[in-house]
C-alpha cells in the first residue's frame, strides 16, 4: 500500500489515502502526470485554489539503489499554461520514503493576504505553522533559517522572493544532502504555485526511519549492486563524475548548436573558457570548498554535480550545470565562468530558473539593454530579477514576455518555456523533442542528439523523437535519475527486476512503456483541454526564417510533421 | 595517417596509418585493441559533420571523438 498525504493549505486539513495500484507502485512522473490529470481543471487559474502542486518520489526511494530518490513535482504551469512535471534531486525523495510517503498533494489556497506558512511533516503529525519569518529572504538564507529550526537533515523545499511574487520563471528549490536548497524543480513557475496557496516551504522532519520492506532482500541487494556495477562500468556515465554535464560545451560547439547570441548563433569563439576542462581545472587550482565530483542525493555512483568555488576557495554557486552554463554564458557572449557562477548563484538566491532567466537576458540585449558579452550587465540584470524590479519582473516572466515586451522576434522558446541549450536550427531530432513534448521545450524529454547521425536533416527525426521520448521519460516514471539510462538504455530489466524483488510484482518492459506511453497521451490530452493548440507548438517565425550562419540551416518543421511527434 | 582526437579523455591524439579507406567502426576497433581502451558510445566529427561508425574514413582525416552524453 502507498499513501498520499492531502493537505488543504487553505483549512489546514491533512487527510492521508492509502493505495494500492501500479500507478502509485512505480510514483515519479507516472503517478504525478495522472493526478495532475485527473484532478486538476485544465482551464483553472494556476494560481488559484484549483490548482495543486503534487510531489511524488519513485519506485526505489528508500532504497540503497544508487540514484533513485528523484522527486517528481506535477501541476498546471503558468509559465506554459499547459501541464508541467518538473524533477528535482535532493534528498525530499528519501526523506518522504522514510515517512512511507509516496505522494504529497497540496490543495486549494487561502485568501490572498493570508500570512505565510512553512508545511511541517512528521512522523508524529503534519501542521501549518507560521513562516512570516521567511518572507523576502533569499533562498540561501531561508535555507540556514529552516535548517536551524528544523535540523540540517531535514529535506525541505522552498522558494524565493521571485517566487513571492509570482514570476513565473520561479522555481522550486530542495535540500541537497548538506541541508541547502540548492537542487531545483526549476523549470515552469512552480515556485509561484507554491506561494500562490501561502506556503514558503515545506519541511519533512527527519524524525521517522521507516525501512523499505522487500519481498526479496537477497535478490533486491543482488539488483542493487549491479546498478553500480552497470553504472561504474558504462564508459558515457563515467564522463559525468568527472566533467559532469560541463562536457557538453566542447560537444555542443563542435556541432555548431553551442546557442550563442540569442539563439543567433551555434558556436561561439572563446567557448573554450567556459568549457568542462576550464572549469575542472578551476576548482581544483582554487581547492577549497570546490569539488568536481559530487552527489546531489545520497548513495549516487554518478555523482555528476560539482561546487564551483570563488576566488577565495568558498563556495560560490552549486552546481554549475551545461544549460546554465550555455543559457548564462554563451548565449549572453559571457566568457567567464566566474561572471556564470555569479549569476547562476543569484538565480538560486532569487528562485528563477536559469535556463528561462537566461533566455530572457539575452532577448534583453539583443533589444539593446546591453552589450553582448558584459558580464556586469548581465549580473546587473540578474540582480534586477532577484530584487523584482520592473525590468526584474519582466525578465523573471522568461522570455517569451520580455521578447514582447521588448520588441524582439526572435524569442528562444516552446510554449513559452526556453530553449534549452541546443539551438534547434542545428539540430533538427532537437528541435523535433521541443516541439512535441507537453511540458515545453524540454531537452530531458526525448534528448536525439548524440544519435543524430545528421542532425542538420529532419528526416527520420519524428521517428527519433518518439524513440527518445519514451527512452528519456522512462528514468522519470519511475523517480529514478536521468542519467541511469545510458546503463539500461536497451534492457530495463535490471530495474524491472529491482521492483519485482521490492514488491513482488511483474512488470514487463512492454508493460512499463505502455505507462510511459499512456502518460505522455494523458499530458498531451491536458493540454488540449487546457486551450493548448497545435499552433502553439512553434518556434518564433524568426526559426524558421533565418538561417543559422555556421549550418546553414532553417527550421524546416511543418505542423504535421511535429503534430505526427505528439502522437501516443 | 589518420588522426583521432579523443576529447574530454586521458587520451589524447592518436594517429594511425591506413592503406584505403576504412570504416570508422574498424578504425576505432584497431585503437581500442591498440590502446587498451574501452569507447563506448561516441560522437564522431570530422570537418565540422557528425559522422557515422559506418562512414569511410580517408587518409589524412583528423576526426574529434567525444563521450555520447547529454545536458541536465
Amino acid at each position: 500500500m502507498f499513501s498520499i498525504l492531502r493537505i488543504n493549505t487553505a483549512t489546514g486539513k491533512i487527510k492521508k489515502e492509502s493505495i494500492n495500484s501500479k500507478e502509485y507502485l512505480l510514483g515519479g512522473r507516472t503517478l504525478s502526470s495522472r493526478l495532475v490529470s485527473q484532478e486538476i481543471p485544465p482551464t483553472c487559474d494556476p494560481f488559484g485554489k484549483h490548482n495543486k502542486l503534487f510531489f511524488c518520489n519513485g519506485a526505489l526511494s528508500g532504497t540503497n539503489v544508487s540514484s533513485a530518490h528523484r522527486l517528481s513535482i506535477g501541476s498546471k504551469s503558468p509559465l506554459t499554461g499547459g501541464i508541467k512535471e518538473s524533477n528535482a534531486g535532493g534528498i525530499l525523495g528519501l526523506r518522504m520514503a522514510q515517512q512511507n510517503l509516496r505522494c504529497i498533494a497540496l490543495e486549494d489556497a487561502p485568501k490572498q493576504g493570508s500570512p505565510w506558512k512553512i508545511i511541517v511533516i512528521g512522523k508524529d503529525k503534519t501542521e501549518l505553522i507560521d513562516g512570516t519569518f521567511l518572507e523576502g529572504k533569499g533562498v540561501y538564507e531561508k535555507s540556514e533559517l529552516l535548517s536551524e529550526k528544523f535540523g540540517k537533515k531535514a529535506g525541505c523545499v522552498t522558494i524565493g522572493p521571485a517566487g513571492e511574487k509570482l514570476l513565473l520563471a520561479s522555481g522550486l528549490a530542495c535540500s541537497d544532502p548538506h541541508g541547502v536548497c540548492s537542487r531545483y524543480a526549476g523549470r515552469g513557475g512552480l515556485g509561484g504555485v507554491l506561494a500562490s496557496k501561502g506556503i514558503l516551504a515545506m519541511v519533512i522532519l527527519n524524525d521517522a526511519k521507516v525501512k523499505p520492506s522487500y519481498a526479496d532482500k537477497d535478490k533486491f541487494k543482488e539488483g542493487a549492486k549491479k546498478i553500480v556495477t552497470l553504472l561504474k562500468e558504462n564508459p558515457v556515465a563515467t564522463k559525468f563524475t568527472k566533467y559532469g554535464t560541463a562536457a557538453m560545451v566542447d560537444i555542443c560547439q563542435s556541432l555548431k548548436v553551442l546557442p550563442t547570441r540569442n539563439f543567433k548563433h551555434g558556436t561561439m569563439e572563446g567557448a573554450e573558457k567556459i568549457n568542462a576542462q576550464a572549469m575542472y581545472d578551476i576548482i581544483k587550482e582554487r581547492g577549497g570548498e570546490g569539488l568536481t565530483q559530487h552527489a546531489c542525493m545520497p548513495g549516487c555512483v554518478i555523482q555528476c554535480s560539482n561546487v564551483y568555488p570563488g576566488k577565495d576557495g568558498k563556495l560560490l554557486c552549486s552546481p554549475i550545470e551545461y544549460e546554465t552554463m550555455a543559457l548564462m554564458g554563451s548565449n549572453l557572449c559571457v566568457k567567464e565562468l566566474d561572471a556564470i557562477a555569479t549569476m547562476n548563484r543569484i538565480a538560486n538566491d532569487a528562485g528563477v530558473d536559469t535556463l528561462d532567466c537566461g533566455a530572457a537576458i539575452g532577448v534583453a540585449m539583443e533589444a539593446g539593454l546591453a552589450e553582448f558579452g558584459d558580464c556586469d550587465a548581465a549580473i546587473k540584470m540578474m540582480e534586477e530579477i532577484r530584487d523584482a524590479t520592473p525590468l526584474g519582473r519582466i525578465l523573471g516572466s522568461g522570455c517569451k514576455t520580455a521578447a514582447k515586451v521588448l520588441g524582439v522576434r526572435h524569442a528562444p522558446h516552446v510554449l513559452g518555456q526556453a530553449l534549452p541549450a541546443y539551438e534547434p536550427r542545428g539540430t533538427k531530432g532537437m528541435a523535433m523533442t521541443y516541439l512535441s513534448t507537453p511540458m515545453g521545450a524540454d531537452h530531458t524529454f526525448g534528448f536525439t542528439l548524440r544519435d543524430e547521425d545528421d542532425p542538420t536533416t529532419k528526416e527520420g527525426k519524428v521517428g527519433l523523437s518518439k524513440k527518445f521520448q519514451v527512452i528519456g521519460s522512462r528514468m522519470d516514471a519511475m523517480g529514478m535519475c536521468n542519467f541511469v539510462r545510458y546503463s539500461v538504455r536497451d534492457d530495463m530489466t535490471p530495474l524491472l527486476d529491482l521492483i519485482k524483488a521490492r514488491f513482488d510484482v511483474d512488470i514487463t518492459d512492454t508493460e512499463f512503456d505502455d505507462f510511459v506511453k499512456e502518460s505522455l497521451r494523458l499530458e498531451h490530452q491536458f493540454n488540449l483541454d487546457a486551450g493548448i493548440t497545435a499552433q502553439d507548438y512553434r518556434f518564433s517565425e524568426t526559426f524558421y526564417e533565418e538561417v543559422q550562419p555556421e549550418s546553414g540551416e532553417k527550421i524546416d518543421i511543418t505542423d504535421e510533421e511535429s503534430a505526427e511527434a505528439r502522437k501516443w | 595517417m589518420v588522426k583521432v582526437n579523443f576529447k574530454l579523455s586521458d587520451l589524447d591524439s592518436v594517429s594511425l596509418t591506413i592503406i584505403e579507406s576504412e570504416k570508422l567502426k574498424d578504425l576505432l576497433e584497431r585503437v581500442s585493441q591498440k590502446y587498451g581502451v574501452e569507447l563506448g558510445d561516441f560522437i564522431a566529427i570530422r570537418g565540422g559533420k557528425v559522422i557515422t561508425k559506418d562512414d569511410l574514413v580517408l587518409d589524412n582525416d583528423e576526426i574529434d571523438l567525444f563521450p555520447a552524453i547529454s545536458g541536465g
